[in-house]
């Protein structure tokens, strides 16, 4: 039996709501997928953990889309998921997972490499900045690579702003620790006795 | 330039000489409806026990009444979400590694210290084949062979054989461990089945030859000697018995294929999706677009797969084993292992049970079996974290 008008005018209401909802969805994830691959690749440190950790983030995006009612908000929104996602207890269980065997081979061949066109300085800097805590690496990419305030960064680890400046000051210290050359290159002119 | 100046600077650096891969947005809306249905039956699971404990009404009644509906093929309740609670079961009948033994799928005990960090070991002729990893860093693995308590080098190749109703198939380098390693073969026990250039893995043994996933520079017999053909970077090949290899149109990598050779799971090459491909036309049969598909049962009846739920913030949520119908694609059993990892692929047991290593919220790590009637038993004891951190279980070979 054919349903009565008002109610097929009521169903097809929903489906180009979700249509519209999809198509405005598709065309965010399309313009900001890029910009938060490459966050998210800082935050994991190679390129699979950083597209699953983004397809997360997404996918629970998506899932609030309709309750995210200021649009502008959105990006802090999605950001602040996949910190906290990366940041997750769980995650870092999943990340110790064995890697299937072609995906190991997969990895070595895609994994990018860094030709960093200096002296090698922004290569050991890279490779200190991945052994950071996770916690002090999300202050450390999202103060210097975000360019977040340290208010903003604060709102979106869930921390105070006080921690965050001692996540950073620490961090800042870890880094010279680790590769002083290249975090104090004018200490090193100035020590040249030549 | 301050410090922060450089952070900054090094930090773009990286990210601009990266390349990203994309995520369409079905993947994305895929992961959510998982998620979605991953909260739900979080939720039903709490309504069963709080009905249980209010008013003393079965669980798996109200489980019944309104789970069957929801959770499809996977009709039977959760397991338990801690690895102790769950029944113990028949011993593997698959080879485990733990710590420094190998446990052969007939329950004989092997010891050496090759199989510590043994990313696989298989019964090959004259002994115990295994593949060791060492130095995370630089990667290398090792092969060897175990036999009578010493343990005989090989040569380094890759981390996992193919196996068939023979000996395990396996890559050797032909010059050394270095990163310079280039060239090598493919190694049957002991015969060479095909040299080649780049790093061909082996994944499958089939009556028609190998499946290799690329990169592979194989020698070409059709032009003058020494010439080679250039099969991709990315490619999932067959390489007969004569040496002789063809793509498996249409699959970035190879996952796994029926002894027969008639039906390949892998990755699709345009979207990287899982799909179970026809091997010779690389024809899509069925996609499963939100799991990763391990290996097709004995008989290649099943496939099995798991589906990762991203991060297990939830009580409740956690990894799903799957079960699917080769040839239909039909999912003939899901079950969620609530607060759990699975830790390795899921790998047959004939075509009753798939095994796979999982750890739960404690870091307690055991053997679980999930039948495809829906059971699920642990086939070993359960590991406390020490020990898993010191040795872990791990499945030796994937049939």
């Amino acid at each position: 039996m054919d349903r009565p008008p008002e109610d097929r005018t009521g169903a097809t209401a929903v489906a180009e709501r979700r249509t519209a909802r999809d198509s405005d969805f598709a065309a965010y994830l399309a313009a900001r997928q890029p910009s938060l691959l490459r966050t998210a690749y800082l935050l994991t440190g190679n390129r699979h953990d950083a597209e699953d950790l983004v397809q997360t983030a997404f996918a629970k995006l998506y899932l609030s889309w309709d309750k995210v009612r200021d649009r502008g908000s959105i990006d802090g929104y999605v950001r602040r998921i996949l910190v906290n996602e990366h940041n997750s207890l769980w995650r870092r269980a999943w990340k110790r997972r064995e890697h299937a065997a072609d995906d190991v081979v997969l990895h070595a061949l895609e994994e990018p490499h860094h030709d960093l066109a200096d002296d090698g300085v922004g290569s050991a800097l890279w490779d200190v900045v991945q052994t950071l805590p996770r916690r002090a690496r999300a202050v450390v990419v999202l103060r210097y690579y975000e360019e977040l305030s340290e208010a903003e960064t604060a709102a979106v680890l869930g921390i105070s702003v006080g921690t965050v400046k001692s996540q950073t000051s620490r961090a800042l210290a870890a880094l010279r620790e680790r590769a002083p050359q290249t975090l104090n290159p004018r200490t090193s002119e100035e020590d040249d006795p030549s | 330039m301050t410090a922060e100046d450089l952070l900054t600077r090094t930090l773009l650096e990286v990210v601009e000489t990266t390349d990203y891969p994309t995520t369409s947005t079905a993947e994305v809306l895929n992961r959510s409806r998982t998620i979605r249905r991953q909260h739900r039956r979080t939720t039903l699971l709490v309504a069963a026990a709080a009905v249980l404990a209010l008013g003393g009404v079965s669980a798996a009644v109200v489980l019944d009444r309104h789970g069957s509906a929801n959770l499809g093929p996977s009709s039977k309740p959760n397991p338990a979400a801690k690895l102790p609670d769950i029944p113990q079961g028949a011993a593997p009948k698959v080879g485990i590694l733990y710590g420094d033994v190998y446990l052969t799928p007939q329950g004989e005990r092997i010891t050496s210290p090759a199989f510590r960090h043994a990313a696989a070991a298989a019964p090959t002729t004259g002994g115990v084949l295994v593949v060791s990893q060492s130095n995370w860093r630089h990667p290398r693995n090792d092969v060897s062979l175990v036999s009578d308590g010493a343990t005989t080098p090989l040569g380094c190749g890759l981390p996992g054989f193919a196996m068939g109703p023979g000996d395990p198939v396996y890559w050797l380098f032909d010059d050394g461990c270095g990163d310079a390693t280039s060239t090598g073969h493919l190694v049957e026990g002991t015969k060479t089945l095909a040299a080649a250039q780049g790093a061909p893995f082996p994944v499958a043994t089939l009556d028609s030859g190998v499946v290799v996933n690329g990169p592979a520079w194989l020698p070409d017999p059709q032009k003058h000697p020494g010439s080679v053909r250039t099969l991709g970077r990315a490619a999932a090949l067959v390489i007969a018995p004569d040496g002789t290899a063809r793509r498996i149109p249409h699959l970035a990598t190879a996952q796994t294929a029926t002894r027969a050779g008639d039906l390949v799971a892998g990755l699709n090459q345009i979207d990287t999706s899982a799909v179970v491909v026809d091997a010779s036309t690389g024809a899509v049969r069925w996609r499963a677009a939100a799991w990763t598909l391990s290996h097709f049962s004995a008989s290649g009846q099943y496939v099995s797969g798991t589906q990762s739920v991203g991060p297990q913030t939830s009580p409740g949520v956690g990894d799903v084993v799957g079960i699917f119908d080769s040839a239909s694609g039909r999912l003939v059993r899901s079950v969620v292992l609530p607060d759990m990892v699975v830790k390795s692929q899921a790998v047959w047991e004939g075509d009753d049970a798939v095994l796979v290593v999982a750890q739960d919220a404690a870091h307690q790590e055991s053997i679980l079996r999930i039948g495809v009637d829906g059971s699920v038993t642990r086939a070993t004891k359960v590991l406390p974290p020490t020990e898993v951190r010191q040795y872990g279980f791990r499945l030796a070979a994937t049939p």
